[in-house]
């Protein structure tokens, strides 16, 4: 499971992205998400002075094309993985709502950065999101309490904080630290990321040396690395959750106490478990065609490793 | 002849290679002193002198990639390390520290594990 990820690479524009994602992809991250921030996001419209030119972008607008990523990983067999993420500041409790709206749930990772101790609360409490940030820009003025954070761990909803404006200005390193230590004081180290943040490619960091800096956070060495690591998987499965099964309902029942009325249910369901069988084997034989369409460089290796299976070989060490 | 040495705990002196990074439109020529200088700044940056005090040995630069092997006590490990972390530009031209590798002896140094290839040889 270890798979350092950085959850927090903003939009730009197309080059510098690029740039950003390959940076990242050399420094060893095997997942990443691309942030779309629109600190406007919650305002409802009436009050906006445009209303046609203010839109909620798609996720597949965001996204890198797959050309593009496939210039980046170069055909390494390091798997690199990139999610879509939208990030908005909560300003008023009222707002809230339209975070359920379809055009922000099919992101797969929703963040707010709450500005007031209400908010804090309320996005702690009952918010449907994967991630809080902590603004790292300016000191944390709200006044924390161990009621209102530990919703928030129990939910399995995490804390953010980025690195990126440290590097930039000494200032913000200052705050960075402060809120850092307050806020590990506070949910004991654990429910907490680091992301980047970056907005230029220089200002990525390699996932041991932010797992380092976490030390510097009153973190242990083991929750320090899973600021990078275990934790960020978490969030990922936690937004996996949000998406697939906050609109359904289970019912539990023996088969044979079910009236006849709902006897389709169980035909239905057959059919459907022999569909996703089906579905199985077709991905299988998918894989098996990408595999094929990769470089000329890696078959050839594959049809070494085939061989190895068969007559006996010497391996020998070869250092570069 | 070897001896053997039997450490309890972390060892005295910590080991680390590090490469100085520029961005993609900026360069600079910097030799050994100039290095050193840079890693004690970082560490004045974030620590003050207390830790920029402490002993930071260069013991091998390589000018052409910007590459060092440098040797620190191994108390001062997390603190050298994040400040090198924190650095981000050089008179305004963005740079990176990439730390390659940290360990406690020198003789890890000597190769690195990540860039080893296997090859397989076809025998009969």
């Amino acid at each position: 499971m270890a798979a350092p990820m950085d959850l927090n690479i903003p939009h730009c524009d197309e080059n510098l992205l690029k740039e950003k994602l390959c940076m990242s992809h050399q420094l060893g991250y095997e997942v990443v998400a691309i942030n779309y921030y629109d600190p406007e996001l919650l305002i409802p419209k009436k009050q906006k002075k445009k209303d046609d030119a203010h839109q909620v972008k798609s996720p597949d607008k965001i996204l890198p094309s797959k050309e593009v990523l496939q210039s980046i990983t170069k055909g390494s067999r390091k798997p690199f993985k990139v999610l879509s993420r939208v990030s908005t500041i909560l300003t008023e409790e009222t707002q809230a709502h339209k975070l359920i709206s379809e055009e922000v749930q099919q992101f797969d990772l929703i963040a707010v950065q709450p500005t007031s101790e209400k908010t804090f609360l309320q996005a702690c409490q009952t918010l449907n999101v994967d991630i809080i940030t902590i603004d790292v820009t300016e000191k944390f003025n709200m006044k924390m309490r161990r009621q209102t954070i530990s919703p928030a761990l129990e939910r399995g909803v995490y804390f953010e904080l980025q690195y990126s404006p440290s590097i930039r200005d000494s200032t913000y390193r200052q705050y960075l630290i402060a809120n850092a230590q307050k806020l590990m004081f506070w949910c004991k180290g654990k429910n907490v990321i680091l992301t980047s943040g970056c907005e230029k490619a220089m200002e990525l960091r390699g996932p041991y040396d932010v797992a380092n800096l976490g030390l510097l956070f009153d973190l242990n060495e083991n929750q320090a690395k899973d600021t990078v690591m275990k934790n960020c998987q978490a969030v990922l499965s936690h937004s996996e959750g949000r998406k697939d099964y906050t609109k359904s309902t289970i019912k539990v029942e023996k088969v044979k106490e079910l009236s006849k009325t709902d006897m389709w249910i169980v035909d239905k369901s057959d059919a459907l478990q022999n569909c996703e069988e089906f579905d199985l084997e077709n991905n299988a034989v998918s894989d098996l065609h990408q595999f094929d369409s990769s470089d000329n460089d890696d078959e050839e290796e594959d049809h070494d490793s085939d061989a190895v299976e068969s007559e006996p070989k010497k391996i020998k060490l070869m250092t570069t | 002849m070897y001896q053997k040495i039997v450490t309890k705990g972390s060892t005295d002196y910590c080991y680390l290679k590090i490469r100085l990074d520029f961005g993609k439109d900026h360069d600079a020529i910097i030799d050994a002193l100039n290095f050193k200088q840079l890693i004690l700044s970082a560490a004045k940056d974030v620590f003050g002198i207390a830790v920029s005090c402490s002993l930071i040995d260069v013991l091998r630069y390589e000018k052409s990639s910007r590459t060092a092997v440098i040797r620190i006590y191994h108390k001062y490990l997390t603190k050298l390390w994040s400040s090198l972390t924190m650095y981000g530009n050089i008179n305004g031209a963005p740079c990176a520290f990439r730390i390659l590798q940290v360990s406690s002896h020198l003789m890890a140094l000597a190769n690195n594990s990540r860039s080893m290839k296997l090859h397989m040889v076809y025998d009969g």
